[in-house]
Parts: structure tokens; C-alpha cells; sequence
């Protein structure tokens, strides 16, 4: 991957709540007849450091998507709506440009669905509900 | 979505096993479901496609169980990626498909139309949603992990724990009553 020659996050260490985040959607059932499903924003024990989200300000849908081998999507979701679903919940941008060419950061404080189901679930749920589909390999074709 | 068999046995030798494995489980189960069983096709030219039993779709009432159990088969599928179900959590999500729809049949009830998929951890996920209420059904990719239901509505969520087929009943009837 080729880092832009541009800092991420404009060298933010906090994003503000109007600020939207992306998260790409690696599987074909996370999205089904226009609803994300929670398991979309259930973090599993390999998210150590959190949830991946990029800037959709950095790249679009379809150049962040393009950045995996496989993406179905690309949902997003205002800062302040997630930091909303519970405390402790936020977004910590990573300020390292090669990390990822959309910039990238992590939903952090999430438990992890293995040690808090019912807390993971629910959360999860929150964030299904409050993130929006910007763009859908289904509805592109 | 079509998934060519004979690409799998070309493939993986083991993959053959599955699918004769697959085809006996289907007529097993779908035969115990009172759904039209199939015959085991030539495997060179037997497609996933042929194996789910769309023909038997259109008998009213039985189309939600039975899609259920085609995205739980299709679940099984190379295509599926990581998100592909590991046989543990093939046979028991089936398992209690069977139980639940056992049930309800003999009740007179229907199957509620249900979104399935993986978990990303060989696992697979059942999910029931009717109003404000929401039913989320957790099989585990291993067995020395825990499945769970968990329920919603509104503010108020909770587990339940371990999996049982009467837990599962009772809150598919308390969805119901949405």
C-alpha cells in the first residue's frame, strides 16, 4: 500500500462529533435489504486494538473498498454517534501515514463480544442503528 | 449463488466427503422437516444450487425454515470466506432449525423469516427481529465455546444461557407477541 503524502486526520489527535468515520464492510450478509447487521460493530478477540474505521474524507467508498480483497460495502457514522453509545466509547485516530491509505483510526472501549456478550451485542445493535450505508457493491451494480 | 461441486472434488479430495456427507444430512433433516427430499445427483455435475431445494420453496408456509437452511448450507461454502461455518456449528445451528421448526409445526406455528450468517469465527448467527424486538442466536465455531441467545427490546437486553430449545421457543413466542 502506498501511503498518500498527506497527514492523516490533518495531525488531529481528536475528531469532532460533527466528523464521520467509514468502516468497510468485508461480508456479503452484513448488509441485507438495506440494514447493517450487528455483527457489523461486534468486536472480536482479535481486535485488540479496537474497530477499524478510515476518513471518508481521504478516500471514497469505492477506493477504500478497494483496499481489500474482498468488500461489500462501506457504512459510516458521526463521531459524536459514538461516542453517544456509551462511555468510554470513542474514536482515537492513528497518525501514522502508512497504516493505511484512507487514514485510519480505531472505535475504542467496545468490550470484546468473548469477555461481555450482552454489553457487545447491545452496543453493537446501537452502532448498526446509527451508522448509515454510503455505498453497496449490490446497489452499485 | 451456484458453487460448482465438481470444482470443490477437484480441489480438495476431502471436499467430497463433505458434500456426499452434506447431501445425506439434507435428506436426513429435510425428510425429518417434511420438506421434498432430493436424489443424490452425478457429483460432476451436482451444484449447490441443485442441493438447496428451491422447488420446495413455493409450499406455503415452510419457505422461511427452508431459506434458513439454504443460507445455512450456503454458509458451508469456500465463498464464504472466514465467514465460512465450521461443521460444529453447521450441525448444531441445523439442529435446532430442526428443533424449533418441530415444534412449531406441531403447533401449527410458522418458522419467523430469519437472517443467518457467520460469525467470522467458524460460528453462525441467527438473527429474529419483529418490531422493537430483536433475537440474536449465537452457535460457536468450537464447542468448548458457549452459544447464547441474546434479546432486545428497546433499552432492556439480556443472555440467555447455555443454548436450549425450550429458551429458544419462549423467546420466539415473546417476539410474537411483538
Amino acid at each position: 500500500m502506498i501511503p498518500r503524502k498527506r497527514i492523516p486526520w490533518s495531525g488531529k489527535t481528536t475528531l469532532s462529533n460533527e466528523e464521520r468515520v467509514a468502516r468497510a464492510v468485508l461480508y456479503s450478509r452484513f448488509l441485507k435489504r438495506g440494514k447493517i447487521k450487528s455483527g457489523v460493530f461486534l468486536r472480536k478477540d482479535k481486535d485488540d486494538d479496537g474497530l477499524t474505521v478510515t476518513n471518508p474524507e481521504a478516500c471514497t467508498s469505492e477506493e477504500l473498498c478497494a483496499t481489500f480483497s474482498e468488500c461489500h460495502g462501506v457504512v459510516s457514522l458521526l463521531v459524536g454517534a459514538i461516542r453517544e453509545v456509551g462511555d468510554g466509547i470513542d474514536v482515537r485516530p492513528d497518525l501514522d501515514p502508512s497504516i493505511h491509505i484512507c487514514d485510519h483510526a480505531n472505535i475504542i472501549g467496545l468490550p470484546y463480544q468473548s469477555q461481555d456478550k450482552d454489553t457487545a451485542e447491545y452496543l453493537a445493535g446501537l452502532l448498526s442503528e446509527a451508522a448509515r450505508i454510503d455505498w453497496s457493491r449490490e446497489t452499485s451494480v | 449463488m451456484m458453487h460448482n461441486v465438481e470444482a470443490y472434488t477437484r480441489r480438495d479430495p476431502q471436499q467430497i466427503i463433505d458434500v456426499r456427507f452434506l447431501y445425506e444430512l439434507l435428506n436426513r433433516k429435510l425428510s425429518g422437516l417434511a420438506i421434498t427430499t432430493f436424489a443424490l445427483p452425478d457429483l460432476a455435475t451436482a451444484t449447490m444450487d441443485k442441493i438447496a431445494p428451491h422447488s420446495a420453496w413455493p409450499q406455503i408456509g415452510r419457505q422461511d425454515v427452508t431459506a434458513a437452511i439454504y443460507e445455512l448450507i450456503e454458509l458451508t461454502s469456500d465463498s464464504e470466506g472466514v465467514y465460512r461455518a465450521s461443521w460444529h456449528a453447521f450441525t448444531q445451528a441445523w439442529e435446532l432449525i430442526e428443533a424449533v421448526n418441530s415444534y412449531l409445526e406441531a403447533n401449527k406455528l410458522l418458522f419467523p423469516p430469519a437472517d443467518v450468517y457467520g460469525d467470522g469465527e467458524g460460528g453462525v448467527r441467527i438473527e429474529w427481529q419483529r418490531g422493537q424486538r430483536e433475537l440474536r442466536l449465537q452457535i460457536p465455531g468450537v464447542p468448548e465455546k458457549g452459544g447464547y441467545l441474546y434479546y432486545q427490546e428497546g433499552t432492556d437486553h439480556g443472555i440467555e444461557e447455555p443454548l436450549k430449545v425450550s429458551t429458544i421457543l419462549r423467546r420466539l413466542s415473546w417476539l410474537e407477541q411483538a
